[in-house]
């Protein structure tokens, strides 16, 4: 076990790492936590500080979108080792909930969707990507595989955009719709065509599907 | 006879030099060899395979040797002819010309309160009948709102082309989805016209089955058509417009070689939608002078290239309303994109991003369309235009000019004259009331609502395209897709 100052000091230096978007040294200071025994938690807190205080920038406007997903992509490259050390120490990890992810049928944009998809994992979702030109019953089999708390569809052309409506019926016969919270997005879609759905939420940006996430599993 | 659209007579706007135009040349013809482009269809990859490309199944990636495409490139044909129902509307795509169509927004919107809500039937009616009347839209884009109140999703397409037929003899572009292009062609065929299949890319770099599936149908119809890119610069492409410029260049070569390899001489033009990314919401921001940027050098590039090519993102603007962002961001962009040499822009209707779509700003937009092509169509050098005998006999003051014959013949051709923009003395002005654009496009509106009436089909085409759309509505129904 290490004394604290230097604890703090691998912790900070894995900080650092993911506000200068250095996912390898984001990955090698992990490691190095983790070989220092400091506590798995400790490690994910220190991530989650970074990239919280990049989301304050980028709420700030003095960051932008490159830059976010700069440091969530150098905290993902840190995430697995530490959950690694979780599961080897059987620590429980506080889960924010569970999310299925895509793009629906007839559209292959995959870098909205993507983004959406790494801040809710930053932010502690588990996040399944059914990935982009998803028919509806890709959702509906990743719903009932991992028992998601949120569907998240993504659509960035008009053209494509009704699919969403289409897998919201699909989960209305199928019986799932009251087991999901149900939220959409993309280049074309507005508040008003998200409701005429029947979705449960829309957000026109990243950071504030993750804020609707959050609110879906706060209850 | 076809559309005269307007004639560029003034020198290309350039941004790059000789030998920058040959190093992005060579950067496309680098990517299109090294990286490749993803088909994601099987049909594609077997038949590019069988052409000499390297394919790699695992990652469906498609690598073209330079020698093939080069050779594509020089199948293309450099102008043609696209033919409308009435011959008048014909299109001679190439060259100095200038086309104007419209964009499209989801939805239409109150103009009063700027929020949008789904047209209803009437009113898509009524907005295809404006552009048919609007003397600055060449032909009709894909559609100009994604449908209307309580239109099935599966029938979009097919019921926004039949209307589209319906109400405007005009030529129009037609998309796909579920493979609506059967019933587009059908429709098409009916009523003795072609129509443009746009087949749009998924950037960066990758082809969906369904635009193949596209194309080979329009190819096999004999129909022109018309690929699109929507690089996002800094998200589907890179950031500086010259690797952008790059990118998308390769993505539409890479459907060239296809359709030359499939129809050689085939008719095809290349579209740029580009745009840099708003870097704190992630959306495309239309408005910025980015696009423009892009679109010069793309413009640029492909009449070396000798294709037709077109610009998207004039017709989209960041503004929410019809005020004076949407003013000046339609309007250089529309310059910068006819100056450089463009041929067909999309540019009216458009009200906010892709989210809505108004006549009233159409009508706008016909006369940004107009000064923009006046603005393009240069001056003759002549005796008459240097008018120096008509100098010598006005002379100095107290000599002018306004009662000379070459005053009344001249300044007709010579003036572009707004029908919307408030020209009124300041004092008529206000005995009108205080009116502005906006409220003289509202009255326009009305005015070619009452007056305007479009070719009508014949009975037999009408009742034809009652047949395609109960076959469509049969087809999605069998598939699930339509109750």
């Amino acid at each position: 076990m290490l004394e604290n100052n230097t604890s703090n000091d691998v912790l900070e230096h894995l900080k650092q790492a993911v506000l200068q978007y250095d996912g390898a040294a984001a990955r090698e200071w992990a490691e190095k936590a983790v070989d220092a025994g400091i506590d798995p938690l400790d490690g994910l807190a220190a991530l989650t500080e970074a990239i919280r205080s990049v989301g304050e920038g980028f709420g700030r406007g003095e960051l932008w979108l490159p830059d976010l997903i700069g440091a969530s992509d150098a905290m993902l490259e840190a995430t697995p080792v530490i959950q690694a050390e979780i599961d080897r120490r059987g620590v429980e990890r506080q889960k924010m909930g569970t999310v299925v992810i895509g793009t629906v049928k007839g559209d292959i944009h995959n870098i909205g969707k993507s983004m959406v998809a790494t801040l809710l994992t930053a932010e502690g979702f588990d996040v399944y990507d059914v990935g982009v030109d998803a028919p509806p019953e890709a959702f509906i089999n990743a719903i009932q595989e991992h028992g998601a708390d949120i569907l998240a569809l993504s659509a960035l052309m008009t053209t494509t955009a009704p699919q969403q409506r289409r897998v919201i019926e699909i989960l209305e016969e199928k019986g799932l719709r009251d087991a999901v919270k149900v939220m959409v997005g993309g280049g074309g879609i507005t508040e008003a065509f998200a409701e005429s759905i029947g979705a449960d939420g829309y957000d026109p940006t990243a950071p504030g599907a993750v804020r609707l996430a959050r609110s879906f599993v706060s209850g | 006879m076809a559309r005269r659209g307007f004639i560029r007579n003034v020198k290309p706007l350039e941004i790059l030099t000789e030998d920058q135009i040959w190093r992005v040349h060579r950067a496309t013809l680098d990517i299109l060899r090294k990286t490749g482009v993803t088909f994601k269809s099987e049909w594609a990859l077997d038949f590019l395979e069988g052409e000499g490309c390297t394919v790699d199944r695992s990652s469906m990636r498609v690598r073209f040797p330079e020698a093939l495409v080069e050779a594509c490139l020089r199948q293309a044909p450099s102008s043609y002819r696209v033919e409308a129902r009435n011959a008048d509307h014909d299109l001679i795509l190439g060259g100095n010309t200038l086309y104007f169509t419209h964009s499209a927004g989801m939805q239409t919107l109150n103009i009063d309160t700027y929020e949008p809500r789904d047209p209803t039937r009437a009113e898509y009616a009524d907005c295809v009948k404006v552009l048919d009347a609007l003397p600055t839209i060449d032909f009709l884009s894909c559609y100009p709102y994604f449908g209307y109140e309580k239109l099935p999703p599966a029938m979009a397409i097919p019921e926004s082309v039949a209307l589209k037929m319906r109400h405007s003899s005009k030529h129009q572009c037609t998309c796909y989805s579920s493979e609506s292009e059967i019933f587009n062609i059908q429709m098409a065929q009916a009523t003795g016209q072609e129509i443009t299949g746009t087949l749009t890319c998924s950037p960066p770099l990758t082809w969906g089955d369904d635009a193949v599936q596209a194309a080979r149908r329009m190819i096999d119809a004999g129909y022109p058509l018309a690929t699109v890119d929507g690089n996002v610069l800094g998200g589907t492409g890179p950031a500086t417009p010259l690797g952008n410029v790059a990118v998308a260049n390769a993505e539409h070569l890479s459907m060239i070689v296809l359709v030359q390899l499939i129809s050689p001489g085939h008719r095809i033009s290349v579209g740029h939608f580009a745009c840099p990314m708003n870097m704190r919401t992630g959306s495309p921001a239309f408005g910025q002078i980015g696009g423009s940027i892009s679109n010069v050098i793309w413009n640029q590039m492909w009449r070396h290239y000798r294709i037709p090519c077109s610009n998207g993102s004039p017709g989209y603007v960041d503004s929410k309303m019809i005020d004076f962002q949407a003013g000046y961001e339609k309007g250089i962009a529309a310059l910068a994109s006819a100056a450089s040499g463009v041929n067909f822009m999309l540019l009216h209707l458009g009200v906010s991003a892709e989210i809505s779509a108004h006549p009233v700003q159409a009508i706008l937009d016909d006369d940004i369309a107009g000064m923009v092509g006046r603005f393009i169509e240069g001056e003759i050098v002549s005796e008459e235009t240097l008018a120096l005998d008509v100098i010598e006999d006005v002379g100095p003051i107290p000599g002018h000019y306004l009662g000379q014959g070459h005053t009344r013949e001249w300044c007709r051709k010579e003036q572009f004259v707004p029908r919307t923009a408030e020209q009124s003395s300041y004092q008529e002005w206000i005995l009108k009331g205080k009116p502005s654009a906006l409220d003289h496009a509202r009255e326009r509106m009305e005015e070619i609502l009452d007056a305007h009436e479009p070719e009508p089909l014949n009975a037999d085409q009408e009742e034809e395209i009652r047949r395609i759309l109960d076959d469509a509505r049969a087809f999605y129904r069998k598939r699930g897709e339509l109750d």
